[in-house]
């Protein structure tokens, strides 16, 4: 099949095409420099103060309109954006006398004083307003707030942005799905997604490829013809360490014109993830079906990451303070790798081998996430805590299972993030604690014997004293919380 | 009115539209040039070697410079002492050694790994007790001194010693330290700078490249945040890009990412006071002793009006009739600590409020009865450590009010029963005040000017010394103006504040800039006023003037104009009734050739203080305020929760409340997250590791209370500011500490009989090592 050797994406209903290396070029860069688009801050380039939020469409609805989402323009290079369209705080105006209904609202209250994170504001607003109108649900006090948590205002103390949220009047809203819907540019969306990307070049004497197939196919096939290739979910992890010069990437490959790699589906066993569905798709797929991990995932990121950033890609990352591994050892869940020789699959809890390690041989890729659906005896709870309740990186996560039956522990399965190199299982303790009471003493039992199977290390997130602690208090609450039946 | 009431920021509609213009908004022109800043690779050192040569080699590098570049390297507001970049010695790791020039970032950052820089390492003091070993000081200040504290602490019944500890602050501004310079002919250069403090830039890059003052001109339209961290901060920065411009005749543009941003610039200081203090069985305080100890850092920058202000401030809104107050400055090599929305206050203020936690806890008495009972009285005990009197004083009313409208007796018993249920949560509330001190304590900064233009068509433009960092200064003066001519603030424009229409100002700092630049506006409008007046005099007694006559020109005082008034775009004659519009009357002044432009200087009058004797007046009024907060430790995690926080502000009466309303919540929250979550973190060879918001983490909008109350008490008593306002920037900042207190409070449920001990910030890891100490 013929490739495609440039990437094309509309702002603010301008057709762009990008060639060459300049699709390594993060958008809020691009924008700020390439379009005449400065509304559009880069403050911290890690995406984490949301100053860099825009409104982005990448995907079609069931009703054939574009889906928008907020996301951080810092750290999203242009090769993610194939096909898409994106519109700024500049795109928001409905004329040159008339303010979008969140532009107003925010003029209103007062909800801007420097001006430097009000842009990114906008368009998580924005972005807000758009989901819930199309959800039908009101603005409330707990939704904007949740929708805001990506975004940092060092002036306002938030008191007159979230007056401002409130105060918006969805019915005023008029849709961006409608205001920019474009029946011509829906019909080249889609002949763009249809067809390969392969951009092929030298930088300086250095090769560089971005290769966006169509095809499991084409994937596996790439990878075991250059291994090299990099393989990139949303890019949140690696656009800031290439934003703060630890890496390049001269080599990359992304999987998202592949429409099966974008469900998530569910039979009577397994929640089968794919693996470029986002976290947010997950978050609103697993609400029913794991409330614990939907309030774990409620505070791993804000909604832009969440929004570009996917399961897959946290998995595969393999960090040792990755917030949704936990879950997954506990639940164990499975790791679907294919290759050009077929499909292999591997336990969570057998996937990491060391520090950044993984089971996983050079040409094969993730193809998706089996989660066994959780069976009504067992409980499961999931703790995190960091430095900020919100939008921060763990210190010490942690993950438990447990079946109890007439007050003996039928069975266990606990986890921790952050006080080893990899995330661990605690298979030891699991197996001790099977058959006894579950009574506060036992868990005392297991919290004092933690000093004999972990030893944390210190940094800036904690000291080791307080990941030991951290870690032995959290049996503790395990079983206060499954003893009293609190959900906190 | 256009005062008294919330009119929009003059700046919203574009900041919500994207429209607004920073420094790095700013379109490249042709042939500007990047800047880049490398930082020392040490904390201490002495340099050996700067090799440039391999970087000077990559194609896009235009040029690398060093401390020998510049004609004259020191600079500092108080002490000329501050290497630009290291000269010699090196004061603080990564502190700007290189400056590097080159057309695009990623030749930058590769010139920067590329520069060798041999060093000869030595020991790095880093703290403040490091340097108090080892005797380095930046000052100690004369001692503030009342009655006779050692006796009066040995007749004390109840005596506590201690010690508090706060960390510092990052700024956190969100735009970075930015400044572009465009060389002009004959050697002059025009600097448009994110800076609280043109006319220190102008002064500072004037000096560095060996040109009169007169040949530099710092424009400031706005900057994305300030804080006190742009007050002397943005300066060396501006002189950076002017070398650059100045060297290879071509504009240069330094904006500095945040993580060099957090890495080069200074912070609040850290703090270590100890103390003693005296009291009685009801918790009067009998007798109070102490010594504050800052961490200056590298260089004194402001650091000894910092510590002035921490002593003024370390009465909280407390009355001590014996004390003593001592105050050192420690020079270590740190970053250059500097000024912080509250510039020392907040440390003072929250060391009086700890200690009084601590006796409440140490007395079984609730901490609001022992503050209550000690704040300044109205007639009486109403004097302050530094010989002021604390006038016009509202704080009983404010506690009293705030004691109600919080129903705090009812939260606290509430909560008492809370922590008896064992539910792995433990609740605390605490109640704590402010009084701050307003006026630059350096009494020739208490001075501004303003000018005021106005045009054929009605509408005016007002240009001040005054910079707006989005506290809204630009807005309140706006407001001024239009309320002086009785017109619309939409017919006022602020212009972006330039040294060549307004000299020699002061930094927009201390709270003051809408007080003394909103002084020197209204001063600059009444000018203007007073000759319309008379044009509208000779107008409404029959005067016509024509080709050949004009009106007899203006006599300042020669005839009485009060029955003119001016309001609603029209001139009024009260007695008959007679009327003309704004414009009419501007016409007529002009084809009279009566000017329209109007320049006014103002000094805040009465001020003066002699620290050796402590008599006259340090301070032109205060502003006053309390904060209750409620907070909610997880006993198992040590995470905080701030369920709700109740604010009472005495504001004087607001130019416009909707503005000064976000001011105290901004400010609150910023002292919220000094006392919590912002955690500075270095390595122990000094390099901060905590340098961008992935890992130093100001308030998010899930930090904020619950429920977040704020109320001003109508105050119109305040006759010391302009139309009765009072300045509001950095005094709500102060009650951030009442969730600190709350902390301290919630751990005294658990604490036996220990006094809870923590540091500032409270983090989740300080509180739940602290609970673990009660195990």
């Amino acid at each position: 099949m013929e490739n495609r050797q440039i990437i094309i994406t509309t702002i603010n209903e301008q057709r762009y095409e990008i060639e060459g290396e300049k699709a390594f070029m993060p958008l809020g860069t691009f924008l700020r420099e390439e379009s005449n688009l400065t509304g559009t801050k880069i403050v911290c380039a890690e995406g984490d103060c949301g100053a860099c939020t825009v409104l982005l469409a990448r995907d079609i609805g069931v009703d054939g309109k574009l889906i928008f989402k907020s996301v951080n323009s810092c750290i999203l290079p242009l090769y993610l954006i194939d096909g898409a369209q994106v519109v700024t705080v500049e795109g928001l105006k409905i004329s040159d006398t008339e303010l979008h209904p969140v532009q107003q609202s925010m003029v209103d209250c007062n909800g801007a004083q420097c001006g430097y994170c009000t842009p990114g504001f906008i368009c998580a607003m924005a972005g807000m307003a758009e989901k819930l109108k199309i959800e039908n649900k009101e603005i409330t006090e707990k939704r904007a707030k949740n929708f805001l948590t990506g975004n940092l205002c060092r002036c306002t103390g938030y008191k007159p942005i979230l007056e401002a949220a409130l105060s918006i009047d969805l019915s005023n809203v008029q849709l961006l799905k409608d205001r920019f819907h474009n029946p011509d540019w829906l019909v080249e969306m889609k002949e763009i997604k249809g067809k390969p990307v392969n951009m092929n070049f030298s930088v300086k004497t250095i090769k560089q490829n971005i290769y966006l197939p169509i095809s499991i196919d084409q994937a596996i096939k790439a990878k075991a013809a250059d291994p090299e290739l990099r393989l990139i979910g949303g890019s949140t992890d690696l656009g800031v360490v290439v934003n703060k010069g630890r890496m390049t990437t001269p080599k990359a490959m992304a999987l998202y014109h592949i429409d099966e790699l974008k469900k998530i589906s569910h039979d009577q066993e397994f929640i089968v993830v794919g693996a470029t569905a986002t976290l947010s798709e997950f978050e609103d797929y697993i609400e029913n079906f794991i409330p614990e991990l939907k309030k774990m995932l409620h505070i791993f990121a804000s909604p832009q990451i969440k929004n570009q950033a996917t399961l897959v890609g946290n998995v595969v990352n393999g960090s040792p303070i990755a917030d949704t591994i936990p879950f997954l050892m506990v639940s164990d869940s499975i790791v679907a790798l294919q290759s050009v020789n077929g499909v292999r699959e591997v336990l969570m809890s057998e996937f990491y081998l060391g520090y950044k390690k993984l089971d996983m041989k050079p040409d094969e890729i993730v193809v998706s996430v089996k989660i066994p659906r959780l069976k009504s005896h067992e409980q499961l709870r999931l703790y995190k805590v960091s430095m900020r309740k919100d939008l921060d990186i763990s210190a010490v996560t942690f993950a438990g299972i447990i079946e109890v039956e007439q007050n003996i522990i039928k069975k266990a399965r606990f986890c921790f993030g952050g006080v080893a190199a990899t995330v661990i299982r605690l298979k030891d303790i699991e197996s001790k604690i099977v058959g006894e009471d579950f009574t506060k003493s036992t868990f005392e039992a297991v919290a004092l014997s933690l000093q004999q199977v972990i030893s944390p290390l210190s940094d800036l997130r904690a000291s080791k004293e307080y990941r030991m602690k951290l870690a032995q208090n959290f049996f503790l609450k395990f079983h206060n919380e499954i003893s009293t039946g609190v959900v906190s | 009115m256009s005062v008294g009431i919330s009119i929009r920021h003059d700046s919203s509609i574009s900041h919500v539209t994207g429209e607004s213009i920073f420094i790095e908004d700013r379109p490249m022109l042709k042939n500007e040039v990047l800047v880049g800043v490398l930082g020392a690779p040490v904390s201490a050192g002495i340099v050996k070697k700067i090799d440039i040569s391999e970087a000077l080699k990559l194609e896009g590098i235009l040029g690398i410079y060093t401390a020998k570049d510049f004609p004259h390297n020191k600079w500092g507001t108080i002490v000329a002492e501050q290497p630009i970049l290291v000269d010699d010695i090196i004061g603080y790791i990564d502190e700007p050694i290189c400056i590097i020039a080159g057309l695009n970032q990623d030749a930058i950052n590769r010139a920067k790994k590329l520069i060798k820089i041999e060093v000869e390492e030595t020991k790095a003091l880093l703290t403040i007790d490091e340097a108090l070993i080892a005797q380095k000081f930046i000052c100690v200040a004369t001692p503030f001194k009342r009655g006779d504290v050692e006796s009066a602490l040995k007749k004390s019944p109840h005596v506590i010693k201690g010690h508090f500890e706060c960390g510092g602050q990052e700024h956190f501004y969100m735009e970075s330290q930015a400044s572009i310079a465009y060389p002009l002919e004959n050697g002059q250069m025009e600097i448009h700078s994110s800076s609280q403090h043109p006319t220190e830039t102008q002064h500072v890059v004037a000096h560095a490249l060996h040109l009169d003052f007169s040949q530099v001109v710092c424009v400031v339209k706005r900057m994305g945040g300030g804080f006190g961290g742009k007050e002397s901060q943005a300066a060396h920065f501006a002189a950076m890009a002017a070398l650059v411009a100045y060297k290879l005749k071509r504009p240069a543009r330094l904006c500095l990412t945040k993580d060099d941003d957090m890495m080069m610039t200074g912070k609040r200081h850290p703090c270590k006071n100890t103390y003693e203090i005296g009291f009685d069985d009801q918790g009067k305080i009998l007798a109070f002793k102490t010594q504050i100890y800052v961490n200056g850092g590298a260089y004194t920058d402001l650091t000894p009006s910092i510590l002035d202000r921490a002593m003024f401030h370390i009465d909280g809104c407390y009355y001590f009739e014996h004390c003593l107050i001592q105050g050192t400055a420690l020079r270590t090599n740190q970053h250059s600590n500097t000024a912080f929305r509250g510039f020392g206050g907040p440390q003072g203020n929250m060391t009086i409020e700890s200690i009084i936690e601590d006796m409440a806890n140490f007395l079984h008495i609730d901490s609001y009865e022992i503050r209550r009972l000690n704040l300044y009285g109205i007639d009486s005990r109403n004097e302050t450590p530094y010989g002021q009197l604390v006038d016009n004083n509202v704080l009983p009313e404010i506690f009293d009010k705030l004691h109600e409208s919080s129903s705090y007796k009812k939260m606290a018993s509430e909560i008492k029963i809370f922590n008896q249920l064992e539910s792995g949560k433990l609740r605390g509330l605490s109640m704590t005040g402010c009084k701050f001190g307003i006026a630059f304590t350096a009494r020739h900064l208490n001075q501004g000017n303003a000018l005021v233009n106005i045009h054929l068509d009605g509408t005016v433009q007002v240009s001040t010394g005054a910079t707006e960092m989005g506290q809204g200064v630009n807005t309140k003066m706006q407001q001024i103006a239009a309320y002086a001519f009785g017109i619309p603030a939409s017919s006022v424009v602020m212009m972006p504040t330039s040294t060549e229409k307004n000299h020699n100002t002061s930094p927009t700092a201390a709270s003051s800039g809408a007080d003394i630049n909103g002084a020197a506006t209204l001063l600059a409008c009444e000018k203007i006023l007073a000759r319309l007046k008379w044009i509208a005099h000779l107008h409404f007694s029959g005067f016509t003037s024509n080709d050949k006559d004009e009106f007899p020109p203006f006599v300042l005082g020669a005839v009485n104009t009060d029955h003119i008034v001016f309001e609603n775009e029209t001139v009024r004659h009260l007695l008959t009734g007679k009327s003309m519009t704004w414009v009419e009357i501007l016409k007529m002044a002009y084809f009279n050739r009566v000017s329209l432009g109007g320049y006014a200087f103002f000094k805040t009058e009465g001020l003066g203080f002699d620290k050796k004797t402590l008599s006259g007046k340090a301070f032109n009024y205060f502003t006053n305020g309390a904060a209750m907060s409620i907070v909610e430790i997880d006993e198992y995690s040590g995470e905080l929760k701030v369920l709700r926080t109740d604010i009472l502000m005495d504001l004087g009466r607001p130019i416009n409340p909707g503005i000064d309303m976000g001011q105290v919540s901004g400010a609150f929250i910023q002292g919220m997250g000094w006392v919590t979550t912002e955690n500075l973190f270095y390595h122990q060879n000094g390099k901060l590791l905590s340098h961008s918001p992935t890992t130093y983490k100001i308030p998010n909008i899930q930090d904020t209370p619950r429920e977040f109350n704020i109320e001003l008490l109508e105050n119109h008593t305040n006759t010391q500011n302009v139309l009765r306002s009072k300045a509001v920037g950095e005094p709500p900042l102060l009650l951030g500490a009442s969730v600190w207190t709350a902390v301290k409070n919630a751990l005294s449920y658990r604490s036996k009989n220990t006094l809870p001990n923590i540091t500032s910030p409270a983090t989740n890891e300080v509180i739940l090592m602290e609970l673990s100490r009660y195990e």
